[in-house]
């Protein structure tokens, strides 16, 4: 059966005829053959393309072999390069293998040498691919049920996880958006004893009160105009499950009464029904704002609050677990690389550096919408600062450890300073009005220096 | 050059087999005319010797260029369905090679062979004439299959496979596998 072993080959000499004869000889095994004469060429199609292997001519004008693959090994440490030499060039050949090349061909040489150095790569290959599997199932060991990370921060919750799995108490998850509330809330669930029963997530700042009242309970015929038949509600659907109440927060106070009676009596009854159907799920909930606040302005029922908040799981947000992000990127590269079949190498040096540089407001799901957008647009077959987002902006800015107070008080401050403490002219540029502007002045104690307080 | 030989007008698909210099000599063509016509199933016919191309040979090297003489193949006139197959005595190579047994670039219709290196044994003993026949046809017959763009072949029995030196040519029987085998006869019937 003619060979097809999908090795992509980049052929580098400054001699024509060996470029011609090298392409012409592989392409007979079924390789995918490109050629460049020189090194910069050889490294521009190195962006472009992820090669197996690399037969790099040590001497040419201009960038040596040698350079060529420093430089290779820096950006595709998996390509195969062997080196090909003239007698002369020997000391050149031995440094190469050094650096990091595989081997070297002195020429000319024999046919067989070539077939063999063939079989190797494929060999090589395979075993590249068998690695990249492990890793990934490295990965999931050094995540958690989908939760990735290796940091001490997310290992607690990972104990905190298991620790309560097989307990019945309700959990309340709190975490900033996009930290994965929901994934810790399924870990739960895949680990407890009701992994087999229905995990039924619902989204309660996503509905309306009366929505939410019919999408939780249910309702039978008749039980409110356009109600046509009876349906089930998500209580009845997560019966011996795990029911997920995310944004509980924005619960209305009468459905939390609600809500709280179905938990005191394991029964509910479908909206229009006469009769109380039994339940039994656990609870998990998950907020993004402080419910302790929310219960001092009395928008959140105390009574409610303690029945949903038995054990409590802070999911720390990205940027206080810095260490994970080169683990989390690489994770998503591989899955968005798998989606659109396209291959790269990794993530530049320069990439990885932006990545944990920014601040990550939105968490998990913004690093993996970033690096889902950098797959997309990538070129090359390196993610580089251009495919991200933020390159333009917050490439080199310092981490701020500034408190959100803080950034507003300086801004103001230099809104200020730049229109001279002209109150109208600063407004303006705020795009706020000036009793606004007074209010912010006190709020955040922003005062004029005393040496231009006259000219207010 | 143009023209140096007698260009066949019909287009039909054979094979041509076009002797480079005057000292390969015609029993082997005939042989390697009768295997083509037997084992791809098309008319081969021996074509008058031409002389080598000079600027083919390389002084240094004592060696043809095989990717100078194909350039020169495509330089002359043939018939425009004809593969092309040089046989030369001379020992053959190409440029990050110290030799080859034959040559055929993919999507081209010519082909060149060496006779010289299958003259003899590994050991340097004159090889059986037997032998001899034997080699130059696997040879032949490899060559003239890749000019119909067939690649190598991974099946150990296969006469596609990649053959570098004397006993793995000597270790081939003269088939394809059934895949090269249906793949060459389709390639073949769609000129």
């Amino acid at each position: 059966m003619t060979i097809k072993n999908n090795i992509h080959v980049l052929v580098v000499d400054d001699e024509l005829s060996v470029r011609v004869s090298l392409q012409g000889w592989l392409k007979k095994f079924g390789c995918e053959v490109d050629v460049a004469e020189d090194g910069p060429t050889a490294l521009m199609m190195t962006e472009e393309h992820l090669y197996d292997l690399m037969l790099l001519d040590i001497k040419m004008p201009g960038m040596s072999g040698v350079d060529v693959l420093k430089k290779v090994k820096e950006d595709s440490p998996g390509t195969i390069v062997v080196m090909i030499t003239a007698h002369g060039s020997v000391e050149s050949a031995v440094e190469s293998m050094k650096i990091g090349a595989s081997d070297y061909l002195m020429k000319p040489f024999d046919p067989p040498q070539l077939s063999l150095l063939l079989e190797k790569t494929s060999q090589q290959r395979r075993l590249l691919v068998e690695n990249r599997l492990l890793r990934e199932k490295f990965e999931t060991r050094t995540g958690f049920h989908n939760l990735i990370g290796s940091s001490e921060a997310m290992n607690k919750v990972f104990r905190m996880i298991r620790d309560v799995a097989e307990s019945d108490s309700s959990v309340l998850l709190r975490g900033e958006t996009g930290t994965g509330k929901e994934l810790v809330a399924k870990a739960i669930h895949a680990l407890s004893g009701r992994s087999f029963e229905p995990f039924v997530a619902i989204n309660c700042g996503a509905f309306t009160e009366n929505l939410l009242e019919s999408e939780l309970f249910g309702y039978e015929k008749g039980a409110f105009t356009g109600a046509q038949g009876p349906r089930k509600g998500r209580l009845e659907m997560a019966n011996g499950g795990t029911l997920f109440l995310d944004e509980v927060a924005e619960i209305s106070s009468k459905m939390q009464v609600d809500l709280l009676r179905v938990l005191q009596e394991k029964q509910f009854h479908r909206l229009g029904a006469p009769n109380p159907i039994p339940i039994d799920f656990r609870l998990i909930s998950a907020t993004h704002t402080n419910l302790e606040e929310r219960m001092e302005k009395g928008t959140f029922r105390k009574d409610f609050y303690y029945r949903v908040n038995v054990i409590s799981i802070e999911i720390p947000p990205l940027r206080e677990r810095r260490e994970d992000i080169p683990l989390l990127a690489e994770c998503f590269l591989d899955r968005y690389a798998r989606e659109t079949a396209k291959r790269f190498s990794g993530i530049s040096k320069d990439a990885m550096r932006l990545l944990m540089e920014y601040d990550w407001p939105g968490n998990v799901r913004e690093l993996e919408n970033v690096m889902e957008r950098a797959v997309v647009l990538a070129k090359k077959a390196h993610i580089r600062p251009e495919n991200l987002p933020f390159s333009d902006r917050s490439g080199q800015r310092p981490l701020s450890d500034s408190s959100l107070q803080t950034i507003i008080r300086d801004h103001i401050g230099g809104v200020l300073e730049k229109s001279e403490w002209n109150l109208s002219r600063a407004a303006d540029i705020l795009g706020i009005n000036r009793a606004t502007l007074y209010r912010k002045l006190r709020k955040y104690h922003i005062a004029r220096p005393v040496d231009k307080v006259e000219s207010l | 050059m143009k023209a140096s030989n007698p260009a066949d007008e019909d287009d039909r698909l054979k094979t041509l087999i076009l002797p480079i210099g005057d000292s390969v000599g015609r029993d082997i063509l005939e042989i390697i005319a009768a295997n083509i016509q037997a084992h791809l199933d098309m008319p081969a016919e021996i074509l008058p010797d031409v002389p080598l191309p000079p600027h083919a040979f390389d002084l240094k090297r004592n060696q043809i260029n095989a990717l100078t003489l194909l350039k020169d193949l495509r330089e002359r006139n043939f018939p425009p369905k004809a593969r092309i197959l040089a046989v030369t005595s001379t020992d053959l190579f190409i440029p990050i090679f110290t030799f080859v047994f034959g040559e055929a670039q993919l999507e081209e219709p010519f082909a060149v062979i060496s006779l010289c290196r299958i003259r003899r044994n590994t050991d340097g003993s004159p090889a059986a004439l037997s032998v001899f026949y034997e080699r130059s046809a696997k040879i032949a017959v490899h060559e003239v299959a890749h000019t119909f763009n067939m690649n190598h072949c991974q099946d150990p029995d296969c006469l596609m496979k990649y053959m570098p030196d004397l006993d793995a040519i000597d270790g081939q029987e003269l088939i394809f596998c059934p895949y090269c085998s249906r793949d060459l006869k389709s390639r073949i019937e769609s000129g």
